[in-house]
């Protein structure tokens, strides 16, 4: 019987997974990101897409967008707090729209998906948009993750999921997750 | 249990409107929004309620009883003040509870008669009560003096019918396993008991065989231990409403995280609960309650002068107690860079 292929993505200094390589979609590396960022301007997206399973569980996969980032605005850094959390919203929900409409066919000959995306009941399947953020203090998280989830709310009616699934990770939060790799 | 409730120029509450509440109910707003005084005014009209034609009473009319909590739980010179200030319409209020409707208005010159109160339901069961942001066991027996035989304005009826009904004795035998539960609770934050000594009129924090005097109690200890003791006496019941000012005030974010878990499990035994908080841990914790149990848990929040009605259940309101919370995380960023 022949081992499934795994995969893992490096990103801002993390090592995300093994996932099962059906199970994920590598945004940046993918025929539809080279479509949709052709010619001028360009579409923010997440990392990655991942077809989560919990453990022992025979339920439904939920949908996982995931952004990694190794820097964020945490005392002691430059960067701005709004100017972040507003390129964050943007780079989760744009991956979100990405993937409905490649699942709807909008592009047809530049759709990469793995089959199992193809075949979710995307009418039913839980999301969850999540943060990886290496390095930041547990403290530090929470303010993020309430901004966030305040610049969701609208985008989290209309697709019917909790502003509360926007969740902010560090990396030792997302190892347990069994998101990144242990060390 | 209070189904919807309306207030239109009833002091601060110039236009509230509260629908489909839930076992557990949350008032959030800024400092002198009218979140107590909104609880007071449930208090006094629910107490009424529970007090009209209670047991053999048939004498005293449901205006009276109402008109006379009003007047000693505002302490105002007469019931007229309750009316917002600088309006020339009448104060207003309107509610369902179990079922029945209650309605009642009356203007700024009104003394103490309250002509046209609608209801037609029946007395209320439960028996109800005001935990105010204070403690009251160390000035028990003070409250109770300066009420029943001085007579005197300064303890208002919440504190004078808390400090009442905490003189009941406990009971023994079977309770709700909810209730019981909730005790046990209780008890295990609390590290122990409070007793009434009845020879120096005073409680007593027993904590195995020491007994420590209600001025080197914790406030917090007394806070859960008054609780404690009204489901003990029996005074709570299910049908009891319990209004909570500031539910954090003097508990640490863990004791506030057990006691919040308490409220709802008490919930489920059919306790509604009204609180009023500033508190980021409590929103943050109703919050997970709501989504762990698929809880309605209704949030009315005030904003200069608007009042706003959502629900924990479709994620955290707008609100600025998370707002502050990011704008002090966005301080400490700009200050750690000068």
């Amino acid at each position: 019987m022949s081992q499934r292929q795994t995969i893992e993505i490096e990103e801002s200094g993390m090592v995300f997974g093994p996932f099962q390589k059906e199970t994920v979609f590598h945004i940046e590396n993918s025929r539809l990101y080279s479509y949709v960022n052709r010619g001028e301007g360009s579409v923010p997206t997440a990392e990655f897409l991942l077809l989560h399973r919990l453990e022992s569980s025979s339920t439904a996969p939920s949908l996982w967008i995931v952004e990694a980032k190794s820097s964020a605005p945490r005392p002691g850094n430059k960067e701005d707090f709004g100017t972040f959390i507003q390129g964050i919203n943007a780079k989760l929900a744009s991956s979100l729209i990405l993937i409905i409409a490649a699942f709807l066919g909008r592009h047809p000959s530049h759709n990469d998906l793995p089959m199992s995306f193809l075949t979710q009941n995307y009418s039913s399947i839980s999301i969850k948009l999540i943060l990886v953020l290496r390095g930041h203090k547990k403290e530090w998280l929470e303010p993020i993750s309430d901004a966030l989830q305040k610049t969701f709310k609208s985008t989290a009616r209309i697709w019917n999921f909790h502003p509360e699934d926007v969740v902010v990770l560090n990396d030792e939060m997302a190892r347990k997750q069994k998101l990144i790799r242990g060390s | 249990m209070i189904d919807k409730v309306r207030f239109d120029n009833f002091g601060p509450l110039s236009s509230v409107e509260w629908y489909s509440l839930g076992g557990l109910n949350l008032v959030i707003g800024e400092n002198s929004a009218g979140k107590t005084f909104l609880l007071k005014a449930l208090y006094s009209i629910v107490r009424s309620l529970e007090l009209y034609k209670r047991g053999d009473e048939r004498q005293t009319s449901l205006s009276e009883i109402l008109a006379k909590k009003l007047h000693w739980t505002f302490q105002a010179d007469k019931i007229g003040d309750l009316v917002s200030k600088g309006s020339d319409n009448p104060l207003l209020f309107e509610a369902v509870i179990n079922n029945h409707k209650i309605a009642f208005s009356f203007g700024k010159d009104t003394v103490k008669q309250i002509s046209n109160v609608q209801y037609e339901g029946p007395s209320l069961e439960g028996n109800s009560v005001f935990l105010p942001a204070k403690e009251i066991l160390s000035l028990h027996h003070i409250i109770l003096k300066s009420r029943e035989i001085d007579q005197l304005f300064g303890f208002d009826d919440t504190y004078f019918d808390l400090a009442k009904v905490l003189n009941i004795r406990p009971t023994k035998g079977k309770n709700f396993p909810e209730f019981a539960q909730s005790r046990e609770n209780l008890r295990e934050l609390l590290g122990g008991r409070m007793e009434y000594d009845e020879s120096d009129h005073r409680w007593n924090f027993k904590k195995g065989n020491e007994k420590y005097a209600p001025g080197i109690t914790a406030e917090g200890v007394k806070k859960l231990a008054i609780l404690d003791t009204l489901l003990g006496n029996r005074y709570l019941s299910p049908q009891s409403i319990v209004f909570i000012d500031e539910v954090e005030a003097a508990l640490h974010p863990k004791a506030i995280s057990a006691f919040l878990d308490i409220l709802a499990l008490l919930a489920e035994k059919d306790i509604q609960f009204f609180m009023a908080t500033h508190s980021y841990f409590v929103l943050k914790k109703l919050l997970l309650i709501s989504r762990k149990k698929r809880l309605s848990i209704p949030v009315l929040s005030a904003n200069q002068g608007e009042w706003t009605a959502g629900d924990l259940i479709d994620g955290m309101p707008d609100n600025p107690i998370v707002d502050e919370s990011i704008r002090l995380y966005e301080e400490q960023i700009e200050l750690s860079l000068q």
